[in-house]
Parts: C-alpha cells; structure tokens; sequence
C-alpha cells in the first residue's frame, strides 16, 4: 500500500489504511510529543488525539508526495502539545534578561547520539523546552512562536538563549 | 552546537534510541475504539435561542395554569341530585334508585313532544371544546366521554343500570346528570360497598330530558340506532 492510496483509504474510512498510517508515523509523533510533555502516558494520549483529529479531518488534506503526510501530522500534534501545556501549566513564560554568550562547543553535538541529546533536552524547563523545540526543531520563526505561545518575538528570543546556555552546559558537563 | 545538527538529530530519533517504550498495537485498539465511538450529540445552543426558549415555555406554563380554570367553569360535575358545581368538583352523591325497569320499551307516552336534544353531543378527544381537567373529578368512577350540552336549555341524562352486587343478586343503580347550557361534563358512577370489584355494569338505558318541562327521550335494548335522532326530528318538524 503506498501512502496515497492510504489516504484514499482514510477517506473512506477505512481502517486497513488508517492503520498502515498509524504504524508508520506513530513513532515519530511519539516521540515529537514526547519533546513537548516529558511524561509518556500525556504524550502517548496526545499522539492517539492527534491521529484522531488527522482522521477526522482527512478530507481536507491534500496529499503532496513524501513528506506531506509527516508534516500535517507534526503540525496537528504540536498544537495537540501546546494546548495540553497551556492547560496544565498555564505554559508560563516570561521575558528574561539574556542569559550570556554560548561557548563553542568544538563539535560535541556532533558526537551524541540523538539518544542523549533527546535526554539534555528533557531535562531543559518547561518554557525553554517549548521555545527551544519550536524554534530549532520545528523551524518556526520567533514571530510564528510568539503567535502560538501569546508572547512577544522578544521574550521568545530570550527563551530561545537561555535554552541554549543551559542545554550547552548540560552538553559540556555530560561530556566531561 | 548548530540547529542544524540538533534537528538531523532530533529527527532521526526513535522511540526506541530515546529510551522511549510504548505499545503500539495497545495504542492503536484505543485509537481505533475512539474512531469507531459514535460521537456524542451536541446540540449548541446560542443565547437567543436559550432565551426564546425560555420565554416560551414561560408563556407555555402561563396558559396552561390559566387554560384549565377558564375550562373549568364549563366542565362541571354533575350530581344526581342535579346541583352542577361551578369550578369546585363536590363529591358525587351516588343513589340507588328504586329498581328502574329494564328492558323498558320506549313508548310515545315517555317522549315529550318538546324534547330538544338533538344537538347533544360526546365530545370525546373534541379539541374544540379545550382541556378539561380530569384530575379534579378522578376520585369517582364516571364515563370515559365528556357529554356537552349544545343546547340553549340545560340538559338531563339519566343513566339506567344493573350491576352485579356480593350476593349474586343485580341491582337497578342509576346515574343522573344535568348539564347546563354550554357545558360538558362526565356521568358520576360512584361504587358501592356491597359491589364486587370489577363487577360487571350494563346500562339498561338511557334517559335524556331537554327543558323545564320534564320531556324525556328513553333509549334501551328494543331502540333502533336512529331512534333518538328520528324522534327529535319529529318533534321539530311539528315544532
């Protein structure tokens, strides 16, 4: 079955395709929701709430080749993540004053397995976490975040570099 | 430390190398429950059709406390001895009379030339003639139709029965209603002590008086069906 007849299939509601769908991508967005929540039981509620919405609005999407599919999904489960963040913690973010200049890191990023940089990234604040992922993972630009978060471009780029600082010396210590 | 490198990373990170465990196929009977789960009904209601619907059921609840009182000063009870209650329901004073005469052929001599009940009507389910209220008059036994009189003159309808009493014996019971001009109202057919429970009552026949001048209409088992219509026919042609 390739993707596109899939999405034929999702159509009309089909579960053979809804499921080839959902074991191909639910990893993934597993584990993009897993960036936003940290806890596993919320991200795995939010990626079937994802899935749910994706099936529910699939005859809006329009099927654009490889990729298209991962996209969409990655939009519908970030929103899925920002929203629980917004109920949970109220996603409290507040412009900070900058947090100093980053260090060169001498290629050490290189050298991690996205295991443990996954594991550095958890470990940043919830706020720092959100901007971080958003900006550097998801490619938003700070104008399209502070959309999103309901803050300012400033306090976004704050964010932005305090995650930065913190999650460098998290790098540098796990190194040492 | 690029962005660049980050996203590779971060992109090329499964469940399984972030130490992440979850089972997909669990995972997916919930999901697919989810799907197959009929969606709740909403139904979303704006604020003026909240209103709306509150100021109806209000003007709703205001008729209907006001309806039944006005219908009740036509809907009267009616005694056998042919006081007609005007909105207050007395209880029914029930009497046995004196063995009336079943099976009594009609003869001309019963009919009174003057008899004008020809526009007595049941008016059973008779929208026309509104709501009556059948809660006030349930503590007695009465006929299953109200009986409205369309006359400008009050009515009499004198129920003769025979019912089956405790000791196997039948006893001649009757019934008599006066409805005024205007009105309806139900027959009362009170119970008696020394009557079986769901003792068998045959109506033997049916006395109907219009006017002060006590001309009656007897209607029994030797009547044909138009009888009673034929006879008042009779009397208004010769009226």
């Amino acid at each position: 079955m390739t993707e596109q007849k899939a999405i034929e299939g999702c159509k009309r509601d089909d579960r053979i395709s809804q499921k080839y769908l959902f074991d191909a991508y639910s990893d993934g967005m597993l584990v993009v929701c897993m960036r936003y929540v940290k806890n596993l039981p919320d991200a795995e509620e939010l990626m079937l709430n994802g899935f749910f919405n994706f099936f529910k609005a699939i005859d809006r999407f329009v099927y654009n080749g490889n990729g298209s599919i991962g996209a969409w999904l990655k939009k519908i489960m970030v929103n899925e993540c920002l929203m629980f963040l917004r109920k949970k913690d109220g996603l409290k973010i507040t412009e900070e004053e900058n947090a100093g200049e980053i260090a060169a890191d001498d290629g050490i990023v290189e050298r991690m397995s996205a295991g443990e940089l996954f594991q550095l990234i958890m470990e940043l604040p919830s706020g720092y976490r959100t901007v971080f992922n958003l900006f550097v993972v998801e490619g938003y630009s700070h104008k399209e975040i502070a959309k999103m978060l309901g803050i300012t471009e400033g306090t976004s780029k704050s964010q932005l570099n305090k995650a930065r600082v913190m999650l460098q010396k998290k790098v540098l210590e796990n190194c040492r | 430390m690029s962005d660049k490198d980050i996203r590779e990373k971060m992109e090329s990170l499964t469940p399984l190398s972030g130490g992440i465990v979850f089972g997909k196929e669990e995972a997916w009977d919930k999901l697919q429950a989810r799907i197959e789960r009929k969606p709740a009904r909403r139904i979303l209601l704006s604020y003026r059709m909240a209103a709306a619907a509150a100021l109806l059921l209000f003007v709703s609840l205001l008729a209907m406390y006001n309806y039944p009182s006005k219908q009740l000063s036509q809907t009267n009870a009616i005694s056998d001895n042919g006081v007609v209650a005007q909105r207050q329901i007395t209880p029914v004073q029930e009497t046995v009379a004196a063995p009336a005469q079943p099976n009594q052929p009609a003869s001309e001599n019963n009919i009174n030339s003057n008899t004008q009940n020809k526009q007595l009507v049941t008016a059973k389910n008779n929208k026309a003639h509104g709501r009556h209220n059948l809660d006030e008059v349930s503590n007695y036994y009465k006929t299953m139709e109200f009986i409205c009189n369309g006359k400008p003159c009050p009515t009499e309808i004198c129920a003769i029965k025979k019912i089956k009493c405790q000791n196997d014996q039948p006893q001649a019971i009757s019934s008599t209603a006066i409805l005024e001009s205007g009105v309806s109202g139900q027959i009362p057919d009170k119970s008696f002590d020394n009557v079986e429970t769901n003792a068998p009552i045959t109506i033997e026949a049916l006395k109907i008086k219009t006017g002060t001048d006590a001309e009656a209409v007897i209607l029994n088992a030797n009547s044909a069906p138009a009888y009673c219509v034929e006879k008042i026919a009779n009397k208004q042609n010769r009226n």
